[in-house]
């Protein structure tokens, strides 16, 4: 449960008002000066649209979920009703450094900003509006060639990067309908740029010194609709069930620089996600969630099909809540998730597994008006396909809330 | 406060994992680079590009190089006599009074008795032996040293008059004598007190020291000269006192004077030569089977697609070898600013970041090829203006030295309408660009 949300409610709402605007956002400022989604990860992001990023938090990734069915009342883009429950606005942010080591033992690393969004509760209504990840496009390749100029052989390197990231923002509506039921829907659109550079660098020796690269680039904006549905379902107080489902228009990339004239239109599959969470014995629950896509159609529109046509992501998790420190509640997670990723690596699908560690913290007296929370999560895990790509990673995720009236 | 102070910790969290540093992941492409690009060279011939080639000289002269030369049939044919004059002794000496102390002295004023004119030569551009006889005598005619010439004396605006005999005219012979260069650096010849006091003259302009030599096949660099005068000071005429000029002007004149090439590069001399001509680019590109299997031919080529330029010259020996490069020249081409005003066009900087210093053996036997690179101009005439400053790029371009003159020898190129004419080495780089997955 997210106690410290729900908590604060009780509070009068005109408690230090401004101090509490003002502070939210100096907490955030820092947030908004990193890169959003703007870095490498992996080798998959060279395959189809890249490499697929679920804008989760930590709560959901500490304990191995796909983001639906986790208690409490939180943002989460993934899951349109878990806002409903929001009695004060909030903003949220996530920040997500990882790493990796490559199949050939080299090691990358990243920073990147997963997710950032913010509620504000009117009546029985909650909206909001939601920043997230969708796909990372960073990557850069290299070959080492030998031309043949006027007969004579010439070394060159060619070049070819990637940059630039697509995301997605909503904004959303949710509702309890019942006392134990809640709805939430969100539309919005696809986001981003796209970033394609190719340089060639003949060698200056064989050349003369006066050689210039040649460089070749196009710049592609994202767009296309979102809509997205869930609902969440308490049948006792010691069970959560959701359900959503986001239907996507095509993604449309559309030439914005570089002198390109390709459009890009790529259907992307209608996702459904499902999951609960239960409690087995007093401070001690058990989440599970999954999520289904088919991304056939997709990997028709691309030059190469490399998509693997129907795509998994399973995951359940634990989360004990009964530890505390300095007398507030500092809950400890651990999960496991399987994730099929949707784009097939040298012909081989791709697969990522993952197991998780997390633990929440209360960074205000529970009666403290604004409330602030700060999550965290460690995965561990590799990413597969056949022999061709085996990839080892670690990644963890902080996220803020921050809640005032 | 204390909520300020605790929202602190994980903002600070997060600030210090943003410091984490951001790497591509980088593979070698094995192939899979999605972009098809072909690399293509081309030379076009100067028959392709160049237009108004054009050979100017006159920039400069002899007299503004560093040194002078003599040569005596030198390859052949090369003359050459220098000439020296040299600034004003000092007006007094100091002697001692004839009523004086031994170490007391006043300032004298004295009367030459001798004089003798010391030339040095650079030990490193001797040619034709070590041993040289040289002949040397004070002038007798008016000259001018920035225009003199082997024929003619004084060659200025309103005022051309010529030697009596060709190559500085008659001379008051101050003798012949024997250098051995590996002996020493410098020679000496005697003068008379009639002749050192002319030249104390300064208003005279017939006064001078011409030097030629007499040795065939000769050629000698001269570094530096010096008069140096014994005179007797009047308040103590029984002391010979030696005081030297610390002033001199050189230069020479030469024969023969080669002519201006009509279909040959000359670059260098002094007076100094220049080639020029104006660059046309092609449009488009024919290519040949590979790359118009990538694209459609003729394909239109622009500054973006080029990657390499660079203008390749033909060296060839001079018809006048008595002028062949003696020693490195330094090419540079700029570009002229006011083609319509050639050959007094104002020239614009240089194009090359160093000029290129081109060794004398090119000029020498089997031609070679030297080859100037200019891409970012040749980029810049594709863009049809300069991308930092906005303004027009000149097509004209003049080839030169660095310095003008640079050396009596000039280097000499195959022109237009000859085998081996200048060529353009451009490569272009085309693909079919960027593309989504």
């Amino acid at each position: 449960m997210n106690e410290s949300v729900t908590r604060t409610s009780a509070l009068p709402s005109r408690v230090g008002r401004p101090a509490t605007l003002k502070g939210m956002v100096m907490a955030l400022v820092p947030l908004l000066f990193l890169p959003i989604g703007a870095d490498g990860q992996s080798q998959l992001a060279s395959e189809g649209l890249g490499l697929v990023m679920e804008p989760l938090d930590a709560h959901a990734r500490g304990v191995g979920g796909v983001g639906v069915g986790l208690p409490g009342w939180y943002l989460q883009v993934t899951d349109p009703s878990a806002s409903a429950g929001l009695v004060v606005p909030a903003i949220t942010g996530s920040l997500q450094p990882s790493a990796a080591t490559l199949t050939d033992g080299r090691e990358v690393g990243h920073t990147r900003f997963p997710s950032i969004g913010a509620s504000y509760p009117y009546g029985a209504n909650v909206f909001s509006v939601h920043f997230g990840g969708f796909a990372d496009q960073e990557f850069r390749l290299e070959d080492d060639i030998v031309l043949n100029l006027a007969g004579e052989p010439v070394e060159a390197v060619d070049r070819f990067e990637s940059t630039g990231s697509l995301g997605q923002v909503r904004v959303g509506w949710s509702r309890r309908v019942l006392e134990s039921v809640a709805l939430g829907f969100n539309v919005g659109s696809y986001v981003g740029t796209v970033d394609r550079i190719f340089s060639r660098f003949l060698d200056p020796e064989a050349v003369g010194p006066d050689v210039e690269p040649f460089i070749t680039t196009g710049r592609w904006r994202a767009s296309g609709p979102i809509v997205g549905g869930g609902v969440a379902w308490d049948p006792s107080e010691l069970i959560r069930l959701s359900a959503s489902a986001t239907w996507s228009g095509d993604l449309k990339l559309r030439p914005s620089a570089g002198g390109v004239t390709e459009v890009g239109r790529y259907p992307i599959p209608f996702e459904v996600r499902a999951g609960g969470t239960v409690a087995l014995l007093p401070g001690l629950a058990l989440s599970a969630s999954l999520s289904h896509a088919d991304w056939s159609e997709t990997g028709d529109a691309l030059r190469e099909d490399e998509s693997r046509g129907a795509a998994w992501s399973y995951g359940a998790g634990v989360e004990w809540s009964r530890p505390t420190i300095l007398g507030r509640a500092m809950p400890i997670r651990l999960g496991v998730r399987q994730r099929d990723l949707p784009f097939h690596f040298d012909g081989e699908p791709a697969t990522e597994n993952m197991l998780s560690a997390g633990l929440g913290y209360n960074l205000t007296d529970p009666e403290a008006f604004p409330s602030a929370r700060v999550d965290f999560s460690f995965e561990r895990g590799e990413r597969s396909a056949g022999p061709a790509l085996e990839e080892e990673f670690w990644r963890s995720t902080v996220t803020v809330r921050l809640t005032g009236g | 406060m204390r909520i300020r102070r605790r929202w602190a910790i994980p903002v600070l969290g997060l600030v210090a994992f943003s410091g984490c540093t951001d790497e591509i992941p980088t593979s070698e492409g094995g192939g899979d680079i999605p972009v098809d690009a072909v690399s293509y060279e081309l030379h076009l011939p100067f028959e392709s590009f160049g237009r108004d080639f054009q050979v100017f000289g006159g920039f400069g002269t002899q007299a503004d190089l560093p040194g002078a030369v003599v040569a005596h049939e030198w390859q052949g044919e090369l003359e050459a006599r220098t000439l020296i004059r040299f600034g004003g002794l000092p007006a007094t000496v100091d002697a001692r009074p004839p009523d004086g102390e031994e170490d007391e002295t006043e300032a004298s004023e004295y009367v030459p008795v001798s004089g003798q004119v010391v030339i040095r030569f650079d030990p490193d551009r001797v040619e034709g032996g070590s041993l040289f006889e040289l002949e040397g005598g004070s002038t007798q005619t008016d000259w001018h040293r920035r225009s003199a010439s082997w024929e003619m004396a004084v060659d200025t605006i309103g005022d051309r008059r010529p030697w009596p005999e060709p190559g500085g005219g008659p001379v008051r012979p101050a003798g012949v004598e024997l250098w051995d260069s590996a002996e020493g650096d410098s020679v000496i010849f005697a003068v008379d007190s009639v002749t050192v006091a002319e030249w104390e003259d300064l208003n005279r302009d017939d006064r001078g020291f011409l030097l030629r030599s007499l040795t065939e096949g000769s050629r000698l660099h001269i570094a530096d000269a010096q008069l140096r005068v014994q005179v007797r000071p009047t308040i103590d005429p029984d002391t010979l006192i030696e005081v030297s000029t610390t002033e001199r002007e050189l230069t020479f004149i030469y024969s023969p004077d080669p002519p201006l090439s009509t279909s040959a590069f000359q670059i260098g001399g002094a007076p100094s030569r220049r080639a020029t001509f104006r660059i046309v680019l092609p449009e488009t590109l024919e290519g040949d089977e590979e790359l118009c299997a990538l694209v459609t031919c003729p394909v239109p080529i622009n500054a973006d697609l080029l990657v390499y330029a660079g203008l390749e010259l033909r060296t060839r020996e001079s018809e006048n070898p008595g002028f062949q490069p003696f020693d490195s020249i330094a090419v540079d081409i700029r570009p002229a600013l006011s083609p319509d005003r050639l050959p007094r066009s104002p020239l614009g900087p240089p194009i090359l970041a160093d000029a290129e210093v081109l060794s004398p053996e090119l000029f020498q036997g089997e031609p070679g090829v030297v080859e100037i690179p200019m891409t970012r101009y040749v980029r810049d005439l594709f863009r049809g203006e300069n991308p930092q400053t906005g303004d027009p790029v000149p097509s004209t371009l003049a080839i030169l030295t660095e310095f003008e003159p640079w050396d009596l020898e000039f280097g000499t190129f195959q022109g237009p309408g000859t085998e081996g004419a200048p060529s353009l080495r451009l490569i272009f780089t085309l693909s079919d660009g960027v593309r989504l997955p």
